[in-house]
């Protein structure tokens, strides 16, 4: 060992040796992927071809370079970010910084399939927001081996809570159902919200994913840890959806069959049956009526991009607004594709100097007028 | 054949033996600091991608596993403040109640699983400060480099980390 010095009186040695031998068994367990080598040479080399292609060419890839490591913030919450919705950079718009550059591909937000999404009449759950893996790489690089998969939160009044979704880039290792389900599920449970601070997951921390099976198009989640909760049966029907549309945004996926430690389960928290099939229920009972689906929370995006708003509006009116330092600096209607009960969307062009952004999506009440339904992103334009 | 010191290396093969030298190490550092294995290999990845760049003016072994764990760290601490993992969140719904006190074979595997969950829910810092002495084995100075706060401060947040996680674990 080399301490200078034990930390301090946080405790008995008991307590260190216990930390010290968990994190070292639980650290023997993690095995990287063996190709890694072969991965980093591969980037490496990309990177010298794009430098000696011209810098900051939007179409160099999705690595960054030239960074240093206290710099790499950005690289990394772009690289989890998902989504940016860039619009190919107008002539008028700001220039990437030198070594910054905006790839093109790669990061196409999941957007062709995505709002088709909710539209679904119950009986064909197929048509629900798949995954929509973004294609192959453009530039001739090895496929990918993430994919931005849809991955749902509750959110909204805490007694009304609805849907959202938002879509992580997430790592696969063979691309199949069960690998996607498994990817979604586990970052489903990894955290108590989404990339949204306003987005949550009802599901106690502690839960793990056991097991995947698919069977045809049902797939068998097999959940530990699942602690007693005390919910409301509003919230929990909401979490067995939240599973649900989680579990079959993957294609081919139209039911979820529920295992609790491996054996089936009658009710969940005591609150809601979860008994045979469990499938989505009809878009317009639990999603939110209004979803800003992009830019998503915490993107940073060019100057020209693009904002989608969904939502399941009776008058297909949703209203956006963008702030910058608590100043209005748009507002406008947004008239969907759609109205209600189906999920109507609209993609709008927005170009915006530099600078960090509130974008809000919301509806105004036909009673009174007031907002509701508010749902907002904070988005840095670079 | 002689074998060059790391002075004659290029930056191909000094990324070569870094790698086998501490491409696992700092896969599982991230991994307990991320809970999210395929992001921290990717982290990992990005940093030794960075190296190859700068390895013409490191030119040392040392100074490059300083170089790939600050910007593992840093990498690490991005990735979380862009996963809003909001600790009052975890604070509030606590882990699973079922975690015997008692230190048994059977029971380690229990009680590593509640080691580590606690560790989840403790904020950033803390979590790095925690992981850096207690499994990489870190000193002080080293982790303070790689944290890139003082000394003082690490020992802050290890005191304030190990508190925490002893809490949390007595509390199961």
């Amino acid at each position: 060992m080399r301490h200078e010095r034990n930390p301090a009186p946080a405790g008995p040695t008991t307590h260190e040796e216990t930390l010290r031998r968990a994190l070292a068994a639980y650290a023997e367990r993690i095995e990287p992927r063996p190709d890694a080598l072969s991965e980093i040479r591969r980037r490496i080399h990309a990177r010298g071809t794009a430098a000696a292609r011209g810098r900051a060419r939007p179409s160099a890839g999705r690595w960054w370079y030239g960074w240093s490591p206290l710099a790499a913030g950005l690289v990394t919450a772009v690289v989890l970010a998902v989504a940016v919705a860039a619009v190919g950079l107008a002539d008028g718009a700001p220039a990437p910084a030198p070594g910054v550059s905006v790839p093109a591909h790669g990061w196409a937000p999941p957007a062709s399939a995505d709002p088709s999404a909710a539209p679904v009449p119950p009986t064909s759950p197929a048509a629900g927001p798949s995954d929509a893996a973004p294609g192959p790489d453009g530039e001739g690089g090895p496929p990918e081996r993430r994919a931005a998969l849809a991955v749902y939160y509750l959110g909204g009044p805490a007694d009304r809570p609805r849907l959202y979704r938002e879509f992580h880039r997430l790592w696969l290792h063979d691309g199949s159902t069960r690998d996607r389900i498994t990817a979604a599920v586990r970052n489903m449970l990894d955290g108590p919200s989404g990339m949204d601070p306003d987005y949550r997951s009802p599901w106690p921390t502690g839960t793990e994913l056991r097991g995947v099976r698919v069977d045809r198009d049902v797939a068998t989640i097999d959940l530990a840890g699942v602690a007693r909760r005390d919910v409301t049966e509003d919230e929990a029907r909401l979490a067995v959806q939240q599973l649900v549309w989680t579990v079959t945004a993957v294609p081919g996926v139209t039911g979820v069959r529920l295992r609790l430690a491996g054996a089936p389960v009658g009710r969940l928290w005591d609150r809601v049956d979860v008994s045979g099939v469990l499938r989505r229920a009809p878009a317009a009972e639990v999603l939110a009526p209004v979803w800003l689906v992009s830019p998503q929370h915490g993107d940073t995006v060019d100057g020209t991009f693009e904002v989608h708003v969904a939502g399941i509006l009776p008058e297909a009116t949703a209203r956006l607004r963008i702030q910058r330092d608590g100043r209005t600096v748009r507002e406008q209607t947004v008239t969907l594709s759609t109205a209600g009960p189906a999920q109507g969307e609209r993609r709008l062009s927005v170009t915006l100097p530099p600078g960090r952004y509130t974008i809000s999506a919301y509806a105004t009440s036909p009673a009174d007028g007031s907002e509701q339904h508010l749902d907002d992103h904070l988005v840095t334009v670079r | 054949m002689t074998d060059p010191g790391p002075r004659q290396w290029g930056a191909d093969e000094a990324v070569t033996r870094l790698f086998a030298a501490h491409y696992r190490s700092l896969v599982r550092l991230a991994t307990l600091l991320l809970h999210d294995q395929g992001a921290a290999e990717d982290i990992v990845q990005d940093g030794y991608v960075a190296l190859h760049g700068r390895w013409a003016r490191l030119r040392d072994t040392d100074k490059a596993l300083g170089y790939l764990r600050t910007s593992v760290v840093n990498r690490c601490r991005s990735a979380l403040r862009h996963r809003r993992v909001v600790e009052t969140h975890l604070a509030t719904s606590r882990p699973r109640t079922d975690v015997p006190s008692a230190e048994t074979n059977a029971l380690d595997q229990l009680r590593h699983d509640a080691v580590v969950t606690a560790l989840r829910a403790l904020p950033p810092r803390q979590r790095e400060a925690v992981v850096l002495r207690y499994y990489a084995e870190l000193s002080e100075a080293e982790t303070a480099e790689a944290m890139g706060v003082s000394r003082g401060a690490v020992k802050s947040h290890t005191f304030r980390g190990l508190a925490a996680l002893k809490q949390s674990l007595e509390a199961q």
